[in-house]
């Protein structure tokens, strides 16, 4: 019989009993909604952590950082260990016999690495802002121009800085609040002062003229000593002096939410400056503490730099030369490859649980049909008796089984569809309720669509292998005999 | 003189030339109508435990192409067994039987499905249509399973509902038709696919005397003017002796003997054409229950 013969014989076997194959098709439906709301469900997650990481752009992003943290320090002695960042693939610890120190020159080597665009340093410290009477002590960082596109700054209020090295801040709604706890936005315009500890590099003719710059930013020697900049006392080993500085700021912005600022606790900074800015004020960092054990003191050193690839292709090829020049490396990429495995089992997990109910629908598809076969049986015998093949019986039961699939299947998606929106609608209610911004956590996409109704048709026709088969295996005259 | 002898002649060679025409054709009529139906020692057992039951035990037969035989017999005797395995519905444990040329024992599944589609046409006692369709879907089952192109099965539709006078009734659900013009559909389904063996199982069984007329006159009329081989199965002596031309009488699965009908020709002065009968509403049974 032709496929189109078949299909109309099928539709009408379905339409006779319509009440008893609409709800064994919408058996199916169930099932099929109840896997695309849960897989739908597992795609929305990692759709919103694949969204969150992109825009961060630390896809492209690869921090460095010395191989002689303060773990390798204490496992000095235990030769060979591997450290706890870096993918695993970094060389080991005894390749090199004096770990290099992460530095400007080293800045500078990473910079020419082909596909780095840039490499900034993770700026963090603590600081006082004063404004009269007042003064809080509160942990700072520096934020790169590339961090506006932060989704922490879509709910930003007021606005962004004017330039890398501009005089302003952008403080955190919990600092705002503790400014001014009747009115937080208050804040916002406001003019502060910033107390920090400034890094100043001792050499033999200027060892004791630290007093003398201590009384502001402007005249300090160190203002020029930003990346490029000319700072003739660094190759010294003379080390450093730390001398309280102030730097005048703005208050440009007031944030909600807290924008990625690196890998470490440190980055849970209270209130950001740009990035230019901080780099300018020479700002004594911890690794500067570190850096006067390991090169004397008189170096810049760097806890760590965020180098930005061009394309996230490119950042395996810098993670390698990077980790050859001593470095450890780590990338989102590596975050990220975990994290697909982590929502792949998880999709197969909640693929599971949602078959449930569809192996229950497909229950109902046997029963369904093999009562097809039995009601029918003279009808079965009749049309062998008038020359349908068993191929052709067994292919009208399939065509029965499939159009049920595909029906239950197209309920199935159009429910589990709703069956997200309500999730979403659910848990923008939640967040909305809690002040948070909405997010998208169930995600129905065209392929999840396919894999439904494909998905139902194929469970449809393998529940239908028995009854078509019994079906195809009456005997005609026994059939037809039959009242 | 010369004239005539002349037309004398022209009409010696014309009266030759017919001769030969009519000697031609009656020989090319033999050749055409050889056996449609050949059997030989053709046994179908049954095993009901420990016991084998011999529904068709051993028969001989041969039915020529056009011929319009009867099986006749007591419940039981093996006619409707003979009829399922013409009908290729079931196979024969041993012996041979061989329709229109096609030796139905070695014939594949497939192949079995495909004679019953083109060779032999069935009529049941019980009508067998199926009452979800319509009158016009029965007819055309056959030939959607015959997989005929769908811009041709509506004529042969028509044309089959036609000859059983039906055409009117095509829309109608089998349960809406009387006991008559439902096997009158069955008659048209089994006409639809043109089958050279029209088989036919006790088909006036469930009819009463005059749709039974009815309907065997139009088997006769197909076995006549369609050439069909018909065998039909009944109990029924009289009907046999009044339709079919031989007689085969049967008792446990074994042919007892054979005689002679007595048929009167559907087209024979006297009775009418079923196949003219112009509309089925002008007969009893032509009213919708």
């Amino acid at each position: 019989m032709k496929l189109p013969d078949l299909i109309d014989l099928a539709a009408r076997n379905l339409r006779n009993s319509r009440l008893r194959n609409g709800l064994t098709a919408a058996g199916i439906g169930v099932g099929i909604a109840s896997l695309v709301a849960m897989l739908s469900l597992g795609v929305g997650l990692q759709e919103l952590a694949g969204s969150r990481l992109s825009r961060s752009g630390l896809f492209n992003t690869v921090m460095v950082s010395e191989w002689r943290s303060v773990e390798q320090m204490r496992r000095d002695g235990q030769q060979g260990q591997a450290g706890a960042l870096g993918g695993g693939s970094a060389p080991s610890f005894p390749d090199f016999a004096s770990p290099p120190v992460l530095d400007d020159a080293a800045r500078q080597e990473i910079m020419r690495l082909p596909g780095v665009m840039e490499v900034e340093p993770e700026i963090r410290f603590v600081g006082e802002i004063q404004q009269g009477d007042k003064a809080l002590i509160a942990q700072l960082g520096g934020l790169p121009a590339s961090a506006r596109e932060d989704e922490a700054f879509d709910t930003l209020k007021g606005t962004f800085f004017s330039g890398l090295q501009a005089g302003e801040a952008i403080v955190r709604i919990e600092f705002a609040r503790e400014w001014d706890a009747a009115n937080p936005q208050s804040i916002l315009g406001q003019e502060i002062v910033l107390r920090y500890a400034e890094r100043e590099s001792l050499a033999p003719d200027n060892s004791n003229n630290s007093a003398d710059n201590a009384d502001g930013f402007a005249n300090s020697p160190a203002s020029d000593s930003a990346l490029g900049g000319e700072e003739p006392a660094e190759d010294s080993s003379y080390g450093f002096t730390v001398v309280r500085k102030e730097q005048p700021l703005r208050v440009v912005g007031i944030l909600e939410t807290q924008p990625y600022g690196g890998m470490r606790e440190l980055s849970r900074a209270r209130v950001f400056i740009p990035l230019g800015l901080a780099e300018k004020m020479n700002l004594l960092q911890s690794a500067d503490l570190r850096g006067s054990v390991t090169t004397g003191g008189g170096r810049r050193t760097y806890s760590s730099l965020m180098t930005q690839v061009n394309s996230p292709a490119r950042v395996s090829e810098v993670q390698d030369a990077v980790r050859k020049m001593g470095f450890r490396t780590f990338s989102i990429l590596n975050a990220s490859q975990s994290l697909a495995r982590f929502f792949a089992i998880l999709d197969l997990f909640l693929g599971i649980f949602g078959s449930m109910a569809l192996a229950v629908a497909s229950l109902g598809i046997v029963n369904t049909l093999v009562m097809a076969v039995l009601e029918r049986r003279r009808e079965i015998g009749i049309m062998k008796a008038l020359g349908a093949s068993d191929g052709d019986i067994k292919k009208l039961f399939f065509a029965e089984a499939g159009t049920l699939g595909l029906f239950g299947g197209l309920f199935g998606v159009a429910f589990g569809w709703a069956m997200s929106k309500g999730i979403n609608m659910a848990t923008e209610y939640y967040l909305r309720q809690r002040q948070l911004p909405p997010e998208t956590v169930s995600s129905v996409p065209p392929w999840l669509i396919g894999l439904g109704i494909g998905f139902a048709i194929i469970v449809s026709l393998i529940a239908g292998l028995y009854p078509a088969s019994r079906a195809a295996k009456l005997d005609p005259v026994q059939a037809i005999r039959y009242e | 003189m010369c004239l005539r002898a002349v037309t004398c002649l022209a009409a010696v060679i014309a009266r030759a030339v017919e001769w030969l025409t009519i000697v031609r054709m009656t020989s090319a009529g033999d050749n055409s109508r050889g056996l449609a139906i050949q059997a030989q020692a053709l046994a179908r057992e049954y095993v009901m435990g420990a016991e084998v039951i011999r529904a068709v035990d051993g028969i001989d037969l041969e039915i020529a192409k056009g011929e319009f035989a009867a099986l006749l017999g007591p419940s039981g005797s093996g006619k409707s067994t003979l009829l399922h395995l013409l009908a290729g519905m079931d196979r024969p444990t041993s012996g041979v039987l061989r329709v229109e040329g096609q030796e139905l024992g070695a014939l594949t599944p497939e192949s079995l499905a495909r004679y019953r589609r083109e060779t032999v046409g069935m009529v049941f006692q019980a009508f067998n249509l199926i009452h979800s369709m319509r009158v016009y879907d029965n007819v055309e089952l056959p030939l959607r399973l015959a997989e005929m192109p769908r811009g041709e099965r509506d004529a042969r539709v028509r044309e089959s509902l036609e000859r059983v006078g039906l055409t009117a009734r095509s829309d109608h659900r089998p349960s809406q038709l009387s006991g008559g013009e439902q096997q009158r559909v069955a008659l048209a389904r089994a006409l639809v696919n043109r089958p050279s063996v029209l088989l036919a199982d006790e088909p006036t069984g469930n009819l009463d005397s005059k749709n039974g007329e009815i309907i065997m006159r139009m088997i006769q009329e197909f076995n006549e003017h369609l050439g069909m081989t018909v065998v039909l199965v009944t109990h029924e002596r009289a009907l046999a002796e009044r339709y079919a031309r031989r007689m085969i009488f049967m008792a446990d699965g074994h042919i007892v003997s054979e005689s002679n009908g007595n048929p009167t020709s559907a087209g024979a002065p006297g009775t009418t054409s079923i196949l003219s009968t112009p509309s089925p509403q002008s007969t009893p049974e032509g009213e919708a229950r």
